[in-house]
């Protein structure tokens, strides 16, 4: 139990990772890359914790016997022991005892009831440690009923009917969560009831492949499935779930037609048969996260031919990954199948072998001179490595469609070991970016390095770096380089040697930004953004010392984990990518850093972060 | 979970029955001439109009997909064109309705269709079901959501609520109104329950949840003063509501795995609990719940037991983890159970080849290899519960070599299993040059060597005809014909089974070159009833025809053993 430092779960980690994500903070100290390795601090990693809290609903109020569970997070092994499982007593409380230092996710699961979703990252928030407390809330899910019935008017019995998200209540393309994907089979009067639902739009389907594993075949499992309210794909009608409501009379007319077939086989090194373990073949509608049907080859079986059923007249892409019980061993990049009114066959899907990332980070000790500081004094000075999530994102490639779509394989968590090793797995081919957010809010990540061997890189602007030359003059020019935090991954490549720093003395800040003096009130959107631009000038292209974060609608916002140093604050009003999980920094490339530090120098407001500082009610004013 | 629960049911359902015969290796060519089946509806006398039948493929690549469907006209007549030749099964899809006389694991027909023929009076008698339907609440009027519904007899001997196995359980479950309505159920009386019994123990698997104490209709605990739902053909039992006052507290329960010889922790081992009666054994596989991962320091903490007597069982999925636990029976009654020292010690081990009779060629032979999966299956009725929880077959060594770790004393039967495309016949298996009949007994920690798996490999076919005297073959049900290798003195595993159709035709293929009995079994309500045994001798990849009597009137379960 560490009870001293009971400290607030980071709230919205996906949206701190994408935001501090490509650079949270500073670099005050360059780090001493000539220098010996650094041996990782020992750290406070023996001792476990708990986290408790409550399960409440909307209006507070207590949930009892809601099953809670807290799971490892981005972990190379899962928690081991026991299941980090409770069941809320009547006041709604849980405590889970006995916790390993890491990075947990809460989730609780009460019939009836969707997880709440945080409206900027799309997801279900919190992030974990022992020691903290969590309040998680459920919302009363949203019901879709209604009646199935054929042409003559009669009702279809037994048939599945599923509702699925294609865009959460922001807008944006739905991503797979609990409560997104739900079903029921229509009764013997062709009436479905489907609860539980997260809010959002959905496309509500009868008939198609069946979901459920079951012994006895429907005769309308090669049909084509038929959509809200007698429709295609491109045609269905989307029914807006309204937290704790009914949308009731979604009556489907099914339409009897039958599906179409998608054949071909799957090639490619990461097919090679003998393994135990099955590839996985998908089609997606194009656009949406939405299932058009599935099947599975086994590894140690001689055939590699595929054959989707009952597909409908629609815009796929053909997924094929390769699985075994060591995780996800390849895949083929996706394939545009388009069925109109005909089956497709001799497709071919290549896999190839996933990519790995791999490194080690070093939680570094405080500087004395930072040690006698009096803010410094109230703060954790050591940290166990298992608490930060080291991250992978792919760069979208050029000309990739900015659909706010997760691609597989393109994004992978870990949190450390002990001794800080850790590896990045299931990675496709491609441009990444590193990052790196530590969970204890008084450290901050110094540098981001993948290793020389590394691809070229493509440098920032000459002058620019010649401007840093000058400027760090007094450091080895190694040390004053701009961490190295993008890296091109080839197929089946095991990337090694990645080094991360994390420092105490962490600044934080928060404030607000006020509109113009005489002009309009401000609209805060989720495109909005604040952005931190360092002012040294040898760190002014170093991607780890720039932040950004989505204001609240009252204009507030907040930074954490901010490396100490000069800034300046900048806020744009719109712009943006809209936040949610797939959300990349604003300033992931040099020439997207430049145009900050432009509209930084014309329109932001300068200030200096001390080690261990609390700047709070700090007041920023658009120009 | 549900999803797993069936699947393994359905794993479980398959391994009991004989495995059917690979599919027809020919996929038949499009262009050829598509087949018809027709035949009828009726409820005994008279026909059943606007039913959905369908025809389902029975190939390996295609299993289960419907190839036409058709609506049963005013005499309950139905006809299925453009069927394509192959292997099928004919099958009503009307789930309000059920199929009488059933016993068998597929409502349906087998078929095996030639190119253009005609198969008529492939008929079906069929009831209409009643519907129950009601509320769930708590103590507080406030629904119970997603919960199970049972329903059973309520009179001895009286046939069970779905004829035919059903096994979504979407269908009885409450929504979130808490209102469940379950259709199809065969005409009876039933007690409509939900929630678990207080006495039998049970360990809940995958996410925790509030459990309800057993209640019956109205709100009943005892089961003797269940309220009886009658159930008529095409009515609806409504409001049958049920009111549950009490819910089950679970319990933790946690320790730590140490090593037997010096006490010391060990970790890592994956573990579960079963249920164990007062003598301390097992009551099966029930109430198991395993495969969690203990600590780092040997610790292991599990919660939702209900009370009940369980004991602690170190799972062995895949044979290859070496330790096994001295049984440590504990009870839960009224609170957390901890400090459970289970002692743990390296257990039994077995080892040993497969090996091909006759000649096979050298890619065939590493082909196979490859594909094939070694069991060691404990005989576990009688057993104590030390017994590794559900070993997976494991794949050979390119060398055709195998070894099971972590056994604990019994007696094992050893053979291998192969897919669809790698069947393979057990000619007999050998420990240490002699052959084994009843399996080979392993002793408490004992390395068993030597054990040779000798299997044969072909593609001879048996084709046969079963001729049935003094009745017909049942509308449903299983029947199956078996070739049992007589050369060879084989062990388990030597017998291979295809479906017969409803024609009477079966189809027995990959057969190694040998001696062959062959006879057909009914398996329906009852024991099953065989055919007269006939002898064949196959060789290379030829095919051989025969021809079985199949009396129907000739007593259950008599018959020459094939």
């Amino acid at each position: 139990m560490n009870e001293q430092h009971r400290r607030r779960p980071l709230r919205a980690l996906f949206l701190a990772l994408a935001l501090c994500a490509a650079a949270p903070c500073l670099a005050q100290t360059p780090a001493p890359s000539q220098a010996p390795t650094p041996e990782p601090t020992p750290g406070r990693d023996t001792s476990t914790g708990t986290i408790a809290g409550r399960v409440v609903g909307e209006g507070g109020e207590p949930l009892s016997g809601a099953a809670v569970y807290a799971s490892r997070r981005a972990a190379s092994a899962p928690a081991a022991g026991r299941r980090l499982t409770a069941t809320t007593e009547d006041d709604g409380s849980f405590a889970l005892t006995d916790i390993e230092p890491g990075v947990y996710s809460i989730m609780a699961a009460l019939p009836g009831y969707v997880s709440e979703i945080d409206p900027l990252t799309g997801r279900t928030p919190g992030a974990y440690r022992p020691g903290d407390t969590a309040t998680v809330r459920l919302l009363k899910g949203g019901v879709i009923t209604g009646r199935v019935t054929d042409a003559q008017g009669e009702p279809v019995v037994a048939l599945g009917v599923r509702a699925f998200r294609v865009r959460d209540p922001e807008g944006r393309p739905s991503t797979p969560l609990p409560g997104t994907s739900m079903e029921d089979k229509t009764d013997d009067r062709g009436v479905y009831r489907i609860y539980g639902l997260a809010p959002g739009a959905y496309v509500v389907t009868a008939g198609g492949r069946p979901t459920f594993f079951g012994p006895f075949p429907g005769a309308y499992d090669a049909d084509a499935p038929t959509f809200y309210p007698s429709a295609t794909r491109d045609t269905a009608a989307e029914v807006t779930v309204r937290t704790g409501q009914e949308a009731n009379g979604i009556d489907i007319r099914f339409r009897d037609e039958p599906g179409r077939r998608v054949t071909g086989r799957v090639e490619g090194p990461a097919a090679a048969q003998g393994a135990d373990g099955s590839i996985a073949v998908s089609l997606v509608y194009a656009s949406t996260s939405l299932s058009g049907g599935s099947t599975f080859i086994p590894l140690n079986s001689e055939r590699r031919s595929f054959s989707i059923e009952g597909v409908a007249d629609g815009e796929y892409e053909l997924f094929a990954n390769v699985n075994s019980r060591e995780g996800v061993l390849g895949a083929a990049p996706p394939q545009r199948v388009t069925v109109r009114g005909a089956d497709v066959t001799g497709l071919k899907l290549v896999v190839s072998p996933l990519s790995s990332v791999s490194g080690k980070l070093f939680v570094e000790p405080a500087a004395e001179a930072e040690k006698a500081l009096p803010e410094c004094k109230t703060q954790p000075a050591v940290m166990p490595s298992q608490e930060v999530v080291v991250s992978a994102r792919r760069e979208r490639a050029a000309g990739e469609r900015p659909d706010g779509l997760a691609r597989p394989f393109s994004g992978a968590d870990a949190t450390p070991d002990r001794d800080g090793s850790f590896t990045l797995r299931s990675l496709g081919p491609g441009r990444y970016r590193l990052s790196a957010l530590p969970l204890e809010e008084a450290f901050y990540v110094r540098a981001v390095q993948a290793p020389s061997s590394a691809p070229a890189l493509p440098q920032p602007p000459a002058t620019k770096r010649a401007g840093k030359a000058a400027a760090g003059s007094a450091q080895p020019a190694t040390a004053a380089a701009p961490s190295d935090d993008v890296l091109n991954l080839a197929s089946g490549q095991q990337f090694s040697g990645v080094t991360i720093r994390v420092a105490p003395g962490a600044a934080s800040l928060s404030g607000v930004v006020e509109g113009r003096v005489g002009g309009p009130a401000p609209v805060w959107t989720l495109q909005s953004r604040v952005y931190l631009v360092p002012l040294e000038r040898e760190r002014a292209d170093d991607p780890v010392r720039y932040a950004e974060a989505v204001p609240a609608s009252d204009g507030s916002f907040a930074f954490k984990n901010l490396a100490p140093g000069r800034y300046r604050l900048l806020a744009r009003e719109a712009g943006a990518e809209t936040a949610g999980p797939l959300m990349r920094p604003s300033y992931r490339d040099a020439d997207a850093r430049a145009q900050l530090r432009r509209d930084a120098e014309s329109s932001g407001a300068e200030l200096e972060l001390k080690p261990c500082q609390r700047l709070t009610d700090f007041t920023l004013r658009l120009q | 979970m549900w999803k797993a629960l069936s699947r393994a049911l359905l794993l479980a359902l398959a391994a009991a029955l004989p495995a059917p015969a690979a599919a027809a290796q020919t996929a038949a060519p499009r262009t050829e001439a598509p087949a018809t089946v027709s035949g009828r509806v009726t409820d005994g006398e008279r026909g059943l109009p606007g039913l959905t039948v369908a025809i389902y493929s029975n190939d390996a690549e295609s299993r289960n997909r419907p190839v036409a469907r058709a609506k049963t006209g005013a005499e309950g007549e139905y006809r299925l064109t453009g069927v394509p030749p192959g292997r099928y099964f004919v099958a009503p899809s009307a789930p309000t309705y059920i199929l009488r006389d059933v016993s068998g694991f597929q409502p349906g027909k087998q078929l095996t269709l030639a190119a253009g023929e005609t198969v008529d009076n492939v008929d079906f008698r069929m009831e209409r079901g009643g519907v129950i339907t009601g509320r769930v609440t708590d103590a507080d009027g406030q629904p119970i959501v997603g919960e199970a519904i049972q329903i059973v007899p309520a009179d001895d001997g009286q046939r069970g609520p779905f004829i035919g196995p059903r096994f979504d359980p979407r269908e009885m479950q409450t929504d979130d109104r808490g209102v469940y309505r379950v259709y199809g159920l065969a005409p009876g009386r039933y007690k409509v329950s939900v929630g678990r019994g207080e006495e039998t123990g049970s360990v809940r698997m995958g996410l925790a949840r509030k459990l309800y104490r057993r209640t019956y209709h109205p709100d009943a605990e005892d089961a003797g003063e269940a309220r009886v739902v009658e159930v008529k053909a095409g009515d609806e039992a409504n409001d049958v509501d049920i009111k549950v006052a009490r819910t089950l507290k679970t319990y933790k329960v946690g320790g730590r795995f140490v090593s037997a010889e010096t006490g010391e922790p060990v970790p890592g081992v994956t573990y579960g609990f079963t249920v164990v009666d007062r003598t301390g054994r097992s009551r099966g596989f029930g109430g198991f719940g395993g495969g969690m991962p203990a600590g780092a320091r040997g610790e292991f903490e599990a919660e939702g037991l209900s009370p009940g007597r369980y004991t602690v069982v170190v799972t062995n999925n895949d044979g290859s983890g070496e330790m096994i636990a001295d049984p440590v029976p504990f009870e839960v009654v009224d609170a957390d159970v901890s400090n459970i020292v289970v002692r743990l010690r390296r257990g039994a081990s077995l080892s040993g080849v497969v090996q091909f009779e006759g000649t096979v060629d050298r890619a065939t032979a590493a082909r196979l290899i490859q594909q094939l999966r070694a069991y060691a299956n404990v005989d576990t009725r009688g057993q104590t519960v030390m017994m590794p929880a559900f070993m997976r077959p494991r794949p050979l060594a390119p060398d055709g070599t195998f070894t099971f770790r972590g056994l604990t004393p019994g007696r094992y039967r050893v053979g291998v299993t192969g897919s669809d495309d790698s069947r393979v016949t057990i000619v007999r298996v050998e420990l240490n040059n002699a052959p084994v009949r009843e399996g080979v007994e392993v002793r408490d920690g004992a390395q068993v060597t030597g054990v040779r798996v000798v299997v044969a490999y072909g593609q001879a076919v048996i084709r046969g005809q079963v001729n049935v005297t003094n009745g017909t073959l049942p509308a449903t049900g299983r029947v199956m014909a078996m070739a049992r290798r007589v050369s060879g003195g084989e062990e388990g595993g030597g017998a291979r089974a295809a479906e017969v159709d409803a024609r009477g035709r079966f189809l027995i293929e990959n057969l190694a070159p040998g001696d062959y009995e062959v006879r057909v079994s009914v398996f329906n309500a009852g024991r099953p009833l065989f055919s007269e045994t006939q002898r064949v001798t196959v060789s290379g990849d030829s095919e051989f025809q025969l021809t079985l009597t199949l009396d129907m009137t000739a007593p259950p379960g008599r018959g020459a053993r094939p």
